[in-house]
Protein backbone atom coordinates (compact mmCIF):
# COMPACT_ATOMS: atom_id res chain seq x y z
CA UNK A 1 0.00 0.00 0.00
CA UNK A 2 1.63 3.25 -0.67
CA UNK A 3 2.23 5.59 1.85
CA UNK A 4 2.75 9.79 1.77
CA UNK A 5 5.91 9.14 2.31
CA UNK A 6 6.64 6.58 -1.02
CA UNK A 7 4.38 8.95 -3.19
CA UNK A 8 6.08 10.30 -6.40
CA UNK A 9 2.78 12.61 -7.29
CA UNK A 10 -0.79 12.16 -7.20
CA UNK A 11 -1.17 8.20 -7.56
CA UNK A 12 -2.77 5.91 -5.18
CA UNK A 13 -2.62 1.79 -4.80
CA UNK A 14 -3.85 0.16 -8.41
CA UNK A 15 -5.39 -3.11 -9.12
CA UNK A 16 -3.63 -4.83 -11.81
CA UNK A 17 -5.00 -6.45 -14.86
CA UNK A 18 -4.21 -9.83 -16.25
CA UNK A 19 -3.01 -9.17 -19.38
CA UNK A 20 0.54 -10.47 -19.58
CA UNK A 21 -1.31 -13.48 -19.17
CA UNK A 22 -3.29 -13.67 -22.50
CA UNK A 23 -3.39 -16.15 -24.68
CA UNK A 24 -5.52 -15.98 -27.39
CA UNK A 25 -3.65 -18.20 -30.34
CA UNK A 26 -3.50 -21.23 -28.88
CA UNK A 27 -0.03 -20.74 -27.88
CA UNK A 28 1.46 -17.83 -25.62
CA UNK A 29 4.84 -18.43 -28.01
CA UNK A 30 2.26 -17.75 -31.13
CA UNK A 31 0.89 -14.66 -29.56
CA UNK A 32 4.53 -13.42 -28.58
CA UNK A 33 5.08 -13.62 -32.42
CA UNK A 34 2.14 -11.49 -33.35
CA UNK A 35 3.26 -9.06 -31.07
CA UNK A 36 6.86 -9.30 -31.88
CA UNK A 37 6.41 -8.41 -35.65
CA UNK A 38 4.52 -5.44 -34.87
CA UNK A 39 6.64 -4.38 -32.84
CA UNK A 40 9.45 -4.94 -35.44
CA UNK A 41 7.82 -3.21 -38.15
CA UNK A 42 7.48 -0.30 -35.79
CA UNK A 43 11.20 0.14 -34.89
CA UNK A 44 12.03 0.21 -38.62
CA UNK A 45 9.49 2.22 -39.85
CA UNK A 46 11.15 4.62 -36.62
CA UNK A 47 14.88 3.96 -38.18
CA UNK A 48 13.40 4.68 -41.96
CA UNK A 49 11.56 7.92 -40.40
CA UNK A 50 14.78 9.67 -39.27
CA UNK A 51 16.57 8.85 -42.22
CA UNK A 52 13.42 10.93 -44.15
CA UNK A 53 14.15 13.68 -42.09
CA UNK A 54 17.98 13.50 -42.40
CA UNK A 55 17.09 13.19 -45.94
CA UNK A 56 15.21 16.13 -45.90
CA UNK A 57 17.10 18.34 -43.64
CA UNK A 58 20.43 17.53 -46.11
CA UNK A 59 18.05 19.07 -48.89
CA UNK A 60 17.38 21.93 -47.52
CA UNK A 61 20.19 22.95 -45.71
CA UNK A 62 23.44 21.09 -46.59
CA UNK A 63 23.90 19.66 -42.63
CA UNK A 64 22.40 17.74 -39.86
CA UNK A 65 22.65 17.56 -36.27
CA UNK A 66 20.91 15.16 -34.13
CA UNK A 67 18.75 18.41 -32.75
CA UNK A 68 17.40 19.74 -35.96
CA UNK A 69 16.75 15.86 -36.70
CA UNK A 70 14.63 15.80 -33.33
CA UNK A 71 12.68 19.00 -33.83
CA UNK A 72 11.93 18.50 -37.65
CA UNK A 73 8.53 19.87 -38.03
CA UNK A 74 7.38 18.63 -41.64
CA UNK A 75 5.92 19.98 -44.25
CA UNK A 76 2.38 19.26 -45.14
CA UNK A 77 3.39 17.38 -48.48
CA UNK A 78 5.97 15.69 -46.18
CA UNK A 79 3.79 14.62 -43.61
CA UNK A 80 1.04 13.67 -46.22
CA UNK A 81 3.61 11.64 -48.07
CA UNK A 82 5.47 9.55 -45.01
CA UNK A 83 1.90 8.33 -43.87
CA UNK A 84 1.06 7.18 -46.85
CA UNK A 85 4.45 5.57 -47.10
CA UNK A 86 4.00 4.44 -43.37
CA UNK A 87 0.33 3.11 -44.91
CA UNK A 88 1.47 1.60 -48.10
CA UNK A 89 4.22 -0.24 -46.09
CA UNK A 90 1.80 -1.88 -42.99
CA UNK A 91 -0.21 -3.27 -45.61
CA UNK A 92 2.57 -4.76 -47.74
CA UNK A 93 3.84 -6.37 -44.41
CA UNK A 94 0.61 -6.94 -42.69
CA UNK A 95 -2.03 -7.26 -44.72
CA UNK A 96 -1.78 -11.00 -45.07
CA UNK A 97 -3.57 -11.55 -42.08
CA UNK A 98 -6.82 -10.53 -43.75
CA UNK A 99 -6.38 -13.52 -46.16
CA UNK A 100 -9.15 -15.82 -46.26
CA UNK A 101 -8.60 -18.78 -44.62
CA UNK A 102 -11.67 -21.10 -44.72
CA UNK A 103 -10.39 -22.98 -47.90
CA UNK A 104 -6.79 -23.08 -46.15
CA UNK A 105 -5.27 -26.62 -46.53
CA UNK A 106 -2.46 -28.04 -45.01
CA UNK A 107 0.67 -28.60 -46.89
CA UNK A 108 0.06 -31.71 -49.02
CA UNK A 109 -3.59 -32.40 -47.70
CA UNK A 110 -4.89 -31.92 -51.48
CA UNK A 111 -3.37 -32.62 -54.96
CA UNK A 112 -3.20 -29.61 -56.49
CA UNK A 113 -5.91 -28.57 -59.26
CA UNK A 114 -3.71 -28.64 -62.48
CA UNK A 115 -6.51 -28.80 -64.70
CA UNK A 116 -8.22 -26.17 -63.18
CA UNK A 117 -11.33 -28.67 -63.06
CA UNK B 1 -15.70 17.16 -42.60
CA UNK B 2 -12.04 17.26 -41.07
CA UNK B 3 -10.70 20.07 -38.55
CA UNK B 4 -8.41 22.13 -39.29
CA UNK B 5 -6.11 22.26 -36.94
CA UNK B 6 -4.57 25.20 -37.75
CA UNK B 7 -7.82 27.05 -36.97
CA UNK B 8 -7.16 26.35 -33.33
CA UNK B 9 -4.60 28.30 -32.92
CA UNK B 10 -3.57 31.42 -35.03
CA UNK B 11 0.59 30.69 -34.57
CA UNK B 12 3.04 28.66 -36.59
CA UNK B 13 0.97 27.39 -39.65
CA UNK B 14 2.30 26.22 -42.34
CA UNK B 15 6.28 26.99 -41.51
CA UNK B 16 8.66 24.59 -39.63
CA UNK B 17 8.90 26.28 -36.31
CA UNK B 18 12.09 24.02 -34.47
CA UNK B 19 12.01 26.37 -31.60
CA UNK B 20 10.64 25.24 -28.00
CA UNK B 21 7.70 26.65 -26.92
CA UNK B 22 7.82 27.74 -23.66
CA UNK B 23 5.13 27.67 -21.50
CA UNK B 24 3.47 30.46 -19.64
CA UNK B 25 4.58 29.40 -16.06
CA UNK B 26 7.56 27.51 -17.01
CA UNK B 27 9.22 30.63 -18.00
CA UNK B 28 8.96 31.56 -14.00
CA UNK B 29 10.37 28.33 -13.07
CA UNK B 30 13.95 28.56 -13.07
CA UNK B 31 13.98 23.77 -12.44
CA UNK B 32 12.23 23.74 -15.43
CA UNK B 33 13.94 22.21 -18.31
CA UNK B 34 12.66 22.77 -21.92
CA UNK B 35 15.63 21.03 -23.82
CA UNK B 36 13.46 18.02 -24.63
CA UNK B 37 10.21 20.17 -26.02
CA UNK B 38 9.83 19.54 -29.34
CA UNK B 39 7.50 22.37 -29.43
CA UNK B 40 3.49 21.88 -30.98
CA UNK B 41 1.67 21.18 -33.62
CA UNK B 42 -1.45 23.12 -33.29
CA UNK B 43 -2.62 22.46 -29.78
CA UNK B 44 -0.65 19.49 -29.28
CA UNK B 45 2.84 19.29 -27.30
CA UNK B 46 4.36 16.98 -29.92
CA UNK B 47 5.57 13.63 -27.85
CA UNK B 48 8.77 14.82 -26.93
CA UNK B 49 11.12 12.04 -28.88
CA UNK B 50 10.67 11.60 -32.12
CA UNK B 51 11.79 7.88 -32.23
CA UNK B 52 8.85 6.85 -29.97
CA UNK B 53 6.47 9.66 -32.00
CA UNK B 54 7.31 7.49 -35.01
CA UNK B 55 7.29 4.17 -33.49
CA UNK B 56 3.06 5.41 -32.30
CA UNK B 57 2.70 6.34 -35.82
CA UNK B 58 3.52 3.21 -37.07
CA UNK B 59 1.18 1.53 -34.42
CA UNK B 60 -1.66 3.97 -35.04
CA UNK B 61 -1.58 2.40 -38.90
CA UNK B 62 -1.55 -0.89 -37.59
CA UNK B 63 -4.91 -0.57 -35.67
CA UNK B 64 -6.14 1.16 -38.27
CA UNK B 65 -5.51 -1.48 -40.60
CA UNK B 66 -6.71 -4.33 -37.67
CA UNK B 67 -9.52 -2.50 -37.05
CA UNK B 68 -11.20 0.25 -39.44
CA UNK B 69 -12.71 0.04 -43.13
CA UNK B 70 -12.70 -1.79 -46.11
CA UNK B 71 -9.49 -4.36 -45.70
CA UNK B 72 -8.88 -4.35 -42.70
CA UNK B 73 -8.34 -7.19 -40.32
CA UNK B 74 -12.02 -6.49 -38.37
CA UNK B 75 -13.80 -6.95 -41.87
CA UNK B 76 -12.19 -10.20 -42.63
CA UNK B 77 -13.13 -11.66 -38.69
CA UNK B 78 -16.89 -9.92 -39.74
CA UNK B 79 -16.90 -12.12 -42.00
CA UNK B 80 -15.13 -15.14 -40.28
CA UNK B 81 -18.03 -14.81 -37.79
CA UNK B 82 -20.53 -15.12 -40.40
CA UNK B 83 -19.18 -18.31 -41.56
CA UNK B 84 -19.38 -19.53 -37.96
CA UNK B 85 -22.81 -18.62 -37.74
CA UNK B 86 -23.87 -20.14 -41.03
CA UNK B 87 -22.14 -23.58 -40.49
CA UNK B 88 -24.09 -23.84 -36.79
CA UNK B 89 -27.34 -23.19 -38.30
CA UNK B 90 -27.47 -19.57 -37.45
CA UNK B 91 -29.16 -16.91 -39.28
CA UNK B 92 -25.81 -13.84 -39.74
CA UNK B 93 -27.76 -11.53 -37.96
CA UNK B 94 -28.65 -13.74 -34.90
CA UNK B 95 -29.29 -13.07 -31.23
CA UNK B 96 -27.07 -15.29 -29.02
CA UNK B 97 -26.47 -15.51 -25.20
CA UNK B 98 -23.08 -14.46 -24.83
CA UNK B 99 -21.79 -17.54 -23.53
CA UNK B 100 -23.18 -19.04 -26.76
CA UNK B 101 -21.16 -16.44 -28.68
CA UNK B 102 -18.20 -17.01 -27.06
CA UNK B 103 -18.08 -20.46 -27.33
CA UNK B 104 -18.67 -20.10 -30.92
CA UNK B 105 -16.14 -17.72 -31.64
CA UNK B 106 -13.02 -18.18 -28.99
CA UNK B 107 -11.26 -20.95 -30.64
CA UNK B 108 -11.11 -19.45 -34.18
CA UNK B 109 -7.97 -18.57 -35.49
CA UNK B 110 -8.92 -15.77 -37.97
CA UNK B 111 -11.17 -14.24 -35.42
CA UNK B 112 -8.65 -14.80 -32.36
CA UNK B 113 -6.25 -13.09 -34.51
CA UNK B 114 -7.76 -10.07 -34.82
CA UNK B 115 -8.56 -9.20 -31.60
CA UNK B 116 -5.01 -10.36 -30.64
CA UNK B 117 -3.80 -7.68 -33.38
CA UNK B 118 -5.60 -5.04 -32.01
CA UNK B 119 -4.45 -5.89 -28.09
CA UNK B 120 -0.88 -5.96 -29.27
CA UNK B 121 -1.08 -2.46 -30.86
CA UNK B 122 -2.52 -1.15 -27.07
CA UNK B 123 0.06 -3.28 -25.30
CA UNK B 124 2.74 -1.87 -27.36
CA UNK B 125 1.58 1.62 -27.14
CA UNK B 126 0.67 2.24 -23.94
CA UNK B 127 4.41 0.44 -23.06
CA UNK B 128 5.95 3.04 -26.07
CA UNK B 129 5.02 5.96 -24.10
CA UNK B 130 4.95 4.74 -20.63
CA UNK B 131 8.66 3.84 -21.16
CA UNK B 132 9.59 7.38 -22.45
CA UNK B 133 7.98 9.14 -19.82
CA UNK B 134 9.24 7.19 -16.77
CA UNK B 135 12.86 7.26 -18.07
CA UNK B 136 12.76 11.11 -17.24
CA UNK B 137 10.13 10.70 -14.47
CA UNK B 138 11.67 13.25 -12.37
CA UNK B 139 11.62 15.78 -15.00
CA UNK B 140 7.69 15.47 -15.79
CA UNK B 141 6.96 15.19 -12.20
CA UNK B 142 8.92 18.32 -11.67
CA UNK B 143 6.62 20.14 -14.29
CA UNK B 144 3.29 18.56 -12.57
CA UNK B 145 4.48 20.05 -9.50
CA UNK B 146 5.56 23.06 -10.64
CA UNK B 147 2.23 24.09 -12.21
CA UNK B 148 0.29 23.25 -9.30
CA UNK B 149 -0.48 26.41 -8.22
CA UNK B 150 -0.12 27.51 -11.63
CA UNK B 151 -3.35 29.79 -13.41
CA UNK B 152 -5.53 30.06 -14.77
CA UNK B 153 -7.85 27.66 -13.51
CA UNK B 154 -6.99 25.79 -10.11
CA UNK B 155 -6.21 22.56 -8.84
CA UNK B 156 -7.62 20.20 -5.93
CA UNK B 157 -5.74 17.32 -5.05
CA UNK B 158 -7.20 14.92 -2.28
CA UNK B 159 -4.72 12.39 -1.47
CA UNK B 160 -6.37 10.88 1.28
CA UNK B 161 -10.32 10.55 -0.26
CA UNK B 162 -11.17 7.21 -0.44
CA UNK B 163 -11.15 5.36 -4.14
CA UNK B 164 -13.41 2.38 -4.34
CA UNK B 165 -12.11 -0.57 -6.22
CA UNK B 166 -14.10 0.20 -9.16
CA UNK B 167 -12.02 2.95 -10.07
CA UNK B 168 -8.39 1.03 -9.43
CA UNK B 169 -8.59 -1.14 -12.27
CA UNK B 170 -6.29 -0.62 -15.23
CA UNK B 171 -8.82 0.66 -17.81
CA UNK B 172 -7.86 -0.01 -21.15
CA UNK B 173 -5.00 -1.84 -19.38
CA UNK B 174 -3.06 0.98 -19.18
CA UNK B 175 -0.48 0.47 -16.88
CA UNK B 176 -1.12 1.40 -13.09
CA UNK B 177 -4.63 2.70 -14.33
CA UNK B 178 -5.92 5.93 -14.06
CA UNK B 179 -5.01 6.03 -10.15
CA UNK B 180 -1.65 4.39 -9.68
CA UNK B 181 1.20 5.76 -12.22
CA UNK B 182 2.07 9.60 -10.92
CA UNK B 183 2.16 10.37 -14.81
CA UNK B 184 -1.07 9.03 -15.87
CA UNK B 185 -1.91 12.07 -17.39
CA UNK B 186 1.01 11.76 -20.01
CA UNK B 187 0.40 8.29 -21.13
CA UNK B 188 -3.33 8.54 -21.15
CA UNK B 189 -3.24 12.07 -23.53
CA UNK B 190 -0.51 10.02 -26.00
CA UNK B 191 -1.75 6.74 -25.71
CA UNK B 192 -5.11 7.86 -26.92
CA UNK B 193 -4.27 9.35 -29.66
CA UNK B 194 -3.07 6.16 -30.79
CA UNK B 195 -6.79 4.72 -29.94
CA UNK B 196 -8.61 7.49 -31.79
CA UNK B 197 -6.25 6.66 -35.40
CA UNK B 198 -4.46 9.88 -35.03
CA UNK B 199 -6.78 11.59 -35.59
CA UNK B 200 -7.20 13.46 -31.91
CA UNK B 201 -3.97 15.48 -31.68
CA UNK B 202 -6.44 18.74 -31.75
CA UNK B 203 -8.66 17.53 -29.12
CA UNK B 204 -10.82 16.14 -31.62
CA UNK B 205 -13.42 13.97 -30.14
CA UNK B 206 -13.81 16.29 -27.08
CA UNK B 207 -14.25 19.80 -29.29
CA UNK B 208 -17.30 17.62 -30.63
CA UNK B 209 -18.54 16.46 -27.81
CA UNK B 210 -18.22 20.20 -26.18
CA UNK B 211 -19.75 21.42 -29.78
CA UNK B 212 -23.03 19.73 -29.59
CA UNK B 213 -23.57 20.28 -25.53
CA UNK B 214 -26.94 21.76 -25.03
CA UNK B 215 -27.17 25.01 -23.73
CA UNK B 216 -30.64 25.33 -21.22
CA UNK B 217 -33.57 26.88 -22.86
CA UNK B 218 -33.89 30.47 -20.40
CA UNK B 219 -29.51 29.98 -22.17
CA UNK B 220 -28.11 31.19 -19.01
CA UNK B 221 -24.31 29.70 -18.07
CA UNK B 222 -22.15 30.48 -15.09
CA UNK B 223 -21.00 26.90 -14.51
CA UNK B 224 -20.11 23.74 -16.03
CA UNK B 225 -18.99 20.55 -14.80
CA UNK B 226 -16.96 17.85 -16.63
CA UNK B 227 -17.55 14.58 -15.04
CA UNK B 228 -14.81 12.25 -15.18
CA UNK B 229 -12.68 14.77 -17.03
CA UNK B 230 -9.25 12.30 -17.47
CA UNK B 231 -6.80 14.62 -18.91
CA UNK B 232 -8.84 17.55 -19.23
CA UNK B 233 -9.36 18.07 -22.92
CA UNK B 234 -13.59 17.96 -22.94
CA UNK B 235 -13.29 20.78 -20.07
CA UNK B 236 -10.98 23.03 -22.15
CA UNK B 237 -13.41 22.75 -25.15
CA UNK B 238 -16.33 23.89 -22.62
CA UNK B 239 -14.44 26.98 -21.42
CA UNK B 240 -12.97 27.70 -24.92
CA UNK B 241 -17.07 26.79 -25.94
CA UNK B 242 -17.92 29.16 -23.27
CA UNK B 243 -14.89 31.63 -22.29
CA UNK B 244 -17.62 33.34 -19.69
CA UNK B 245 -18.16 30.48 -17.82
CA UNK B 246 -16.85 28.98 -14.54
CA UNK B 247 -15.58 25.50 -15.77
CA UNK B 248 -14.81 22.55 -13.66
CA UNK B 249 -13.45 19.04 -14.42
CA UNK B 250 -14.05 16.54 -11.43
CA UNK B 251 -11.91 12.77 -11.83
CA UNK B 252 -11.14 10.16 -9.26
CA UNK B 253 -7.78 9.87 -10.49
CA UNK B 254 -5.25 12.29 -8.88
CA UNK B 255 -2.73 12.18 -11.57
CA UNK B 256 -5.28 12.46 -14.22
CA UNK B 257 -6.08 15.91 -12.72
CA UNK B 258 -2.86 16.99 -12.27
CA UNK B 259 -2.12 16.87 -15.43
CA UNK B 260 -5.35 18.17 -16.88
CA UNK B 261 -4.73 21.24 -15.06
CA UNK B 262 -0.71 21.68 -15.69
CA UNK B 263 -1.83 21.00 -19.39
CA UNK B 264 -5.08 23.31 -19.19
CA UNK B 265 -2.59 26.42 -17.46
CA UNK B 266 -0.24 25.81 -20.04
CA UNK B 267 -2.47 26.07 -23.17
CA UNK B 268 -3.78 29.39 -21.23
CA UNK B 269 -7.02 27.99 -20.47
CA UNK B 270 -8.79 28.41 -17.04
CA UNK B 271 -10.40 25.20 -15.90
CA UNK B 272 -10.37 24.32 -12.81
CA UNK B 273 -9.69 20.70 -11.51
CA UNK B 274 -10.22 18.68 -8.75
CA UNK B 275 -9.87 15.33 -7.74
CA UNK B 276 -13.06 13.50 -6.70
CA UNK B 277 -15.74 11.17 -7.64
CA UNK B 278 -18.43 12.18 -9.77
CA UNK B 279 -21.05 10.53 -7.10
CA UNK B 280 -19.46 12.73 -4.64
CA UNK B 281 -18.13 15.66 -6.15
CA UNK B 282 -18.36 17.91 -3.32
CA UNK B 283 -20.41 21.08 -5.12
CA UNK B 284 -23.29 22.25 -3.37
CA UNK B 285 -26.37 21.90 -4.60
CA UNK B 286 -27.73 23.27 -8.46
CA UNK B 287 -24.77 24.78 -8.18
CA UNK B 288 -23.95 23.89 -12.15
CA UNK B 289 -26.41 25.01 -15.38
CA UNK B 290 -24.73 22.29 -17.74
CA UNK B 291 -22.62 18.95 -16.72
CA UNK B 292 -21.12 17.00 -19.86
CA UNK B 293 -19.40 13.44 -19.39
CA UNK B 294 -17.45 11.60 -22.47
CA UNK B 295 -16.96 7.98 -21.82
CA UNK B 296 -16.97 7.62 -18.30
CA UNK B 297 -20.32 6.11 -17.78
CA UNK B 298 -19.08 2.56 -18.95
CA UNK B 299 -16.29 2.93 -17.20
CA UNK B 300 -18.39 2.10 -13.83
CA UNK B 301 -20.49 -0.50 -12.85
CA UNK B 302 -24.29 0.02 -13.04
CA UNK B 303 -24.78 0.62 -9.62
CA UNK B 304 -22.38 3.30 -9.13
CA UNK B 305 -24.10 5.09 -12.57
CA UNK B 306 -26.73 5.45 -10.46
CA UNK B 307 -25.59 7.68 -8.01
CA UNK B 308 -23.75 9.22 -10.63
CA UNK B 309 -27.02 10.46 -11.89
CA UNK B 310 -28.59 11.32 -8.72
CA UNK B 311 -25.28 13.43 -8.24
CA UNK B 312 -25.82 15.04 -11.48
CA UNK B 313 -29.88 16.05 -10.92
CA UNK B 314 -28.55 17.57 -7.32
CA UNK B 315 -25.79 19.33 -9.08
CA UNK B 316 -28.01 20.96 -11.67
CA UNK B 317 -30.69 23.91 -11.24
CA UNK B 318 -33.79 23.60 -12.82
CA UNK B 319 -33.26 23.75 -16.36
CA UNK B 320 -29.84 22.62 -16.41
CA UNK B 321 -29.06 20.22 -18.68
CA UNK B 322 -26.80 16.59 -18.36
CA UNK B 323 -25.17 15.55 -21.77
CA UNK B 324 -23.78 12.21 -21.20
CA UNK B 325 -21.90 11.02 -24.08
CA UNK B 326 -20.98 7.21 -24.39
CA UNK B 327 -21.10 4.13 -25.93
CA UNK B 328 -25.11 3.77 -25.77
CA UNK B 329 -26.20 7.35 -25.98
CA UNK B 330 -27.18 7.53 -29.53
CA UNK B 331 -27.23 3.84 -30.11
CA UNK B 332 -28.27 0.77 -28.66
CA UNK B 333 -25.90 -2.34 -27.41
CA UNK B 334 -24.91 -4.58 -30.08
CA UNK B 335 -27.14 -7.51 -30.22
CA UNK B 336 -25.79 -9.26 -32.93
CA UNK B 337 -22.99 -12.26 -32.37
CA UNK B 338 -20.05 -10.68 -33.69
CA UNK B 339 -20.95 -7.42 -31.91
CA UNK B 340 -21.28 -9.17 -28.74
CA UNK B 341 -18.09 -11.35 -29.38
CA UNK B 342 -15.94 -7.89 -29.70
CA UNK B 343 -17.55 -6.36 -26.74
CA UNK B 344 -16.62 -9.76 -24.80
CA UNK B 345 -12.67 -9.37 -25.57
CA UNK B 346 -13.04 -5.53 -25.22
CA UNK B 347 -14.40 -6.50 -21.64
CA UNK B 348 -12.19 -9.52 -20.36
CA UNK B 349 -8.98 -8.12 -22.18
CA UNK B 350 -8.78 -5.19 -22.57
CA UNK B 351 -9.23 -3.82 -19.30
CA UNK B 352 -13.42 -3.07 -19.23
CA UNK B 353 -14.29 -4.44 -16.15
CA UNK B 354 -17.69 -2.72 -16.45
CA UNK B 355 -18.29 -2.81 -19.88
CA UNK B 356 -20.57 -6.10 -20.24
CA UNK B 357 -22.96 -5.13 -17.64
CA UNK B 358 -22.94 -1.01 -19.10
CA UNK B 359 -24.85 -2.96 -22.30
CA UNK B 360 -27.79 -3.81 -19.94
CA UNK B 361 -27.76 -0.21 -18.12
CA UNK B 362 -30.17 1.72 -18.53
CA UNK B 363 -29.18 5.51 -18.21
CA UNK B 364 -32.51 6.83 -19.00
CA UNK B 365 -34.19 4.96 -15.98
CA UNK B 366 -31.85 6.53 -14.18
CA UNK B 367 -31.97 9.83 -15.25
CA UNK B 368 -36.05 9.75 -14.35
CA UNK B 369 -35.40 7.97 -11.20
CA UNK B 370 -32.86 11.10 -10.31
CA UNK B 371 -35.42 13.56 -11.44
CA UNK B 372 -34.41 14.47 -14.89
CA UNK B 373 -36.54 14.66 -17.85
CA UNK B 374 -34.81 12.37 -20.85
CA UNK B 375 -34.83 13.44 -23.77
CA UNK B 376 -33.49 10.34 -26.25
CA UNK B 377 -33.05 12.71 -29.16
CA UNK B 378 -30.55 15.45 -27.87
CA UNK B 379 -28.45 16.71 -29.74
CA UNK B 380 -25.84 14.65 -31.92
CA UNK B 381 -22.34 15.66 -32.49
CA UNK B 382 -20.17 15.03 -35.84
CA UNK B 383 -16.30 15.75 -35.58
CA UNK B 384 -13.59 13.55 -35.19
CA UNK B 385 -11.94 10.99 -37.40
CA UNK B 386 -12.81 7.42 -38.25
CA UNK B 387 -13.27 6.02 -34.15
CA UNK B 388 -16.11 7.86 -32.60
CA UNK B 389 -17.87 6.70 -30.05
CA UNK B 390 -20.14 9.42 -30.33
CA UNK B 391 -22.95 8.74 -32.38
CA UNK B 392 -21.59 9.88 -35.88
CA UNK B 393 -24.01 12.72 -35.35
CA UNK B 394 -27.31 10.72 -35.16
CA UNK B 395 -29.10 12.06 -31.70
CA UNK B 396 -27.33 11.93 -28.60
CA UNK B 397 -29.42 11.52 -24.85
CA UNK B 398 -29.66 14.33 -23.23
CA UNK B 399 -31.56 15.20 -19.92
CA UNK B 400 -32.96 18.43 -18.27
CA UNK B 401 -33.37 18.94 -15.11
CA UNK B 402 -36.80 19.53 -13.68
Amino acid sequence: MATDTKRLGAEADYIKHDADNMVLLGNPHIDNLLTMVIALGAEMWQGQQRMKIMEALLTKHGKVTTEMIEQYVPTEAEAAKWAAERKAMVDRIYSVMTRNTTAARTFGSIEPNIERK
Amino acid sequence: MPLDRRSLLSATAGTAVAAATQSAWAAKDSNFKLDADRGRDGIFRRIPSLDVGSNQDFLTEVRTMVQSGPGSLQEAAKARAKELLAKNGHAPDAELPMADVIKLMENDPTLMASARAWLSVQQLTWKGVKDLFDADKDRWLSELKSAEKAGPGSLELNPTMHIPDYARHEIHIQPGGYVGDPLAGYVYHYGTNNFFLGHNSQDQQQVGVASAAPVPADGKIRRILEIGCSCGQTSVALKRRFPEAEVWGVDVGGPMVHYAHMRAADLGVAVNFRQALAEQTGFPDGHFDMVVSFIILHEVPNSENAKIMKEVSRLLRPGGTYYPVDFYTAGAAPKDAYGKFRRWWDHRWNGEPWALQHMEYNLASDLTVAGMTVNKAGPGNQLGGPVSIRGGGRPNLMAIKA
